[in-house]
């Protein structure tokens, strides 16, 4: 159930506002039939939402299209251009750098950075949120970013992970764990995978594949003599979506067109 | 072979502290020139350091020396280069090849070996790897003072620490967390932070709490003594999420007071009838409900064991009731 301002929302006149069979309406759907009441202070805040994860997933898509390669931290590697690569592997952006532009380098000069899964999916949440902002709100309000696994993300981006939500969504970070990962390839002990809303999920590392493939690669990976499967847990990490749009005027989000779009996005 | 007391006692590993890396590999090549007879001898001593082997490596294969060491350190470089190169299929071979001696090997590695945690990146590596194989393939719970030193030194250093913490935790040992805790007592920020870090989850145990060091640790201690008998390991881990809750204390086995398997989280002993069906009662309540009973369940059933039977009974709205009135509290 969707409820604005204390009120139950019907959703067939949020539906109109999309086409059918869009990653929007199957977001709203999945709020209005849940048992769950989703409730928003404004129309803004679940438009945001919507916006948001709509953005993960084209972030998403757009990073896997990208040359970032898959390496373990000991052997990450970034454009020290725009970032510093820290002792235990991670990328701090340098304070003569626009966070915008350290995002947007990721993007662009992607063959120059080399990271693992779950710094991906830190990169792709930044990334949407620039996507959704422009650059003049997002680097008033992310002044400066460290990217090293889900270790010091801004409390401004506000993730969490969510065990036993109830309801997953298209742009949820999921975890595929592998628990009887070989001791010696701890990078494999899971995957963190965005849901990008049509049965597939972007890990970086593996690409784009459904939960099925994503387990059949980890079981890869699993000591000799592995009895336990590799298998997605329910939780899902998530930014805070309402707080970050209430940093958002909310004229702005009728204005947003996304930076980039593939084409299977309505 | 445990020669984690005789440091600098062997010759080559006293000449490497002397003369650096560089030296002995120098000094090395030069002895293998002049003498290989007496390089292999000073190889075949039983005392000698991992570190210094991992140094010489590259030497001794290149002199062709490898079968003319110890079977032990053999292994041991056949493990490193297994590592190294990723090259799972090799460590697998050694392992089932020879599966005690390979524990021992690993073991010696590490505990020969820790001290230099820091060397280079590739014997970092090789060292958090040997923990997590000693943990997950041996079930070798006696490194984990070795790893928790190792962590806690990284974390110091600003190093990359999480495999480590990740291989710490999947001994799936709820001792863990009285370890950790212990780190308290050293008064170091740096040592405070982290233990906060990796035990959040404990009520009361966070960044910023009113606690002295001490006072913490003594709360962890008394939880950890509640709550032990019903903890289990949940597998979470950082690359997860930032924050982690490795264990988890079974709500329903600690209402019912019924110690569960670390492992599984499962009751270690069958349920009775009656008990199953105040169990299937007990989880359709809510998080917060669960705590209220299990917490007072906990404590009723320590103070007054026949008031405890009477009260199990009792319809849950009257337990909640009971429990508020009383005093339940956080898990």
């Amino acid at each position: 159930m969707i409820r604005i301002g204390g009120s139950t929302v019907d959703a067939n006149i949020l539906l109109s506002q999309y086409p059918s069979h869009s990653v929007e309406s199957k977001i709203l759907t999945i709020l209005d039939s849940s048992d769950r009441v989703y409730a928003y202070r404004s129309l803004h805040q679940l438009q945001f939402e919507v916006k948001l994860r709509k953005s993960i997933i084209a972030a998403a898509i757009h990073l896997n299209n990208s040359n970032l390669s898959f390496r373990t931290f000991r052997k990450s590697k970034c454009n020290t251009r725009f970032w510093k690569r820290t002792e235990e592997g991670g990328f701090l952006l340098r304070s003569d750098v626009k966070p915008s532009d350290g995002i947007n380098d990721i993007y662009r000069n992607s063959s120059r950075y080399g990271t693992e899964c779950a710094t991906a999916m830190v990169i792709v949440f930044y990334k949407a949120v620039l996507d959704v902002y422009g650059e003049s709100l997002f680097d008033q309000v992310f002044n400066g970013i460290y990217l090293m696994d889900w270790q010091d993300v801004d409390p401004k981006l506000g993730v969490n992970n969510y065990r036993n939500p109830g309801d997953f969504l298209p742009g949820d970070c999921r975890y595929i764990k592998n628990p009887d990962v070989d001791p010696a390839t701890p990078e494999w002990q899971g995957e963190n995978a965005i849901d990008l809303g049509n049965g597939r999920y972007y890990g970086h590392g593996i690409g784009i594949k459904t939960e099925d493939e994503i387990i059949v690669i980890l079981n890869s990976f699993r000591r000799e003599g592995a009895q336990v499967s590799a298998y997605m847990m329910r939780s899902a990490t998530r930014p805070d979506f309402k707080a970050l749009a209430d940093r958002m005027p909310a004229a702005e989000t009728q204005n947003y067109t996304g930076a980039y779009s593939p084409p299977w996005i309505q | 072979m445990d020669n984690s007391k005789n440091k600098d006692t062997n010759y080559l590993d006293s000449y490497r502290h002397a003369q650096g890396d560089d030296g002995l590999s120098q000094h090395f090549r030069e002895l293998v020139a002049s003498d290989r007879q007496k390089a292999a001898q000073l190889l075949g001593t039983e005392d000698l350091q991992y570190s210094s082997l991992y140094i010489l490596r590259s030497e001794i294969e290149k002199s062709n020396l490898t079968e003319d060491i110890p079977q032990q350190y053999r292994d041991a470089l056949d493990i490193t280069r297994g590592i190294l190169e990723k090259d799972t299929a090799r460590l697998r071979s050694s392992s089932s090849r020879s599966g005690p001696a390979i524990h021992e090997s690993l073991k010696w590695m590490l505990e020969t070996g820790w001290r230099e945690d820091g060397l280079e990146e590739d014997y970092d590596e090789v060292l958090e790897i040997t923990a997590a194989m000693l943990v997950r393939t041996y079930s070798d719970h006696s490194v984990l003072p070795v790893m928790l030193d190792m962590m806690f030194e990284r974390h110091r250093k600003g190093t990359f620490m999480y495999d480590l913490a990740w291989a710490f935790f999947e001994s799936g040992n709820p001792q863990c967390i009285v370890m950790i805790a212990s780190r308290l007592n050293t008064g170091h920020p740096k040592d405070i932070a982290l233990v906060h870090k990796l035990l959040h989850f404990i009520p009361g145990i966070q960044s910023g709490a009113q606690e002295i060091p001490s006072q913490q640790y003594a709360h962890i201690l008394q939880w950890y003594h509640e709550n032990s008998p019903f903890l289990h390991y949940t597998g979470e881990s950082f690359q997860q999420t930032c924050k982690p809750i490795p264990f988890a204390v079974s709500t329903p086995a600690k209402y019912l007071g019924k110690r569960v398997s670390p492992a599984t989280g499962l009751p270690l002993q069958p349920l009775a009838r009656e008990e199953q069906v105040l169990w299937d009662r007990f989880v359709t309540l809510d998080p917060v409900s669960r705590n209220l009973l299990s917490s007072f369940s906990c404590k009723l059933y320590r103070r007054d064991i026949t008031q405890w039977n009477d009260w199990m009974y009792l319809p849950l709205h009257e337990q909640i009731r009971t429990a508020r009135v009383m005093g339940g509290g956080a898990v």
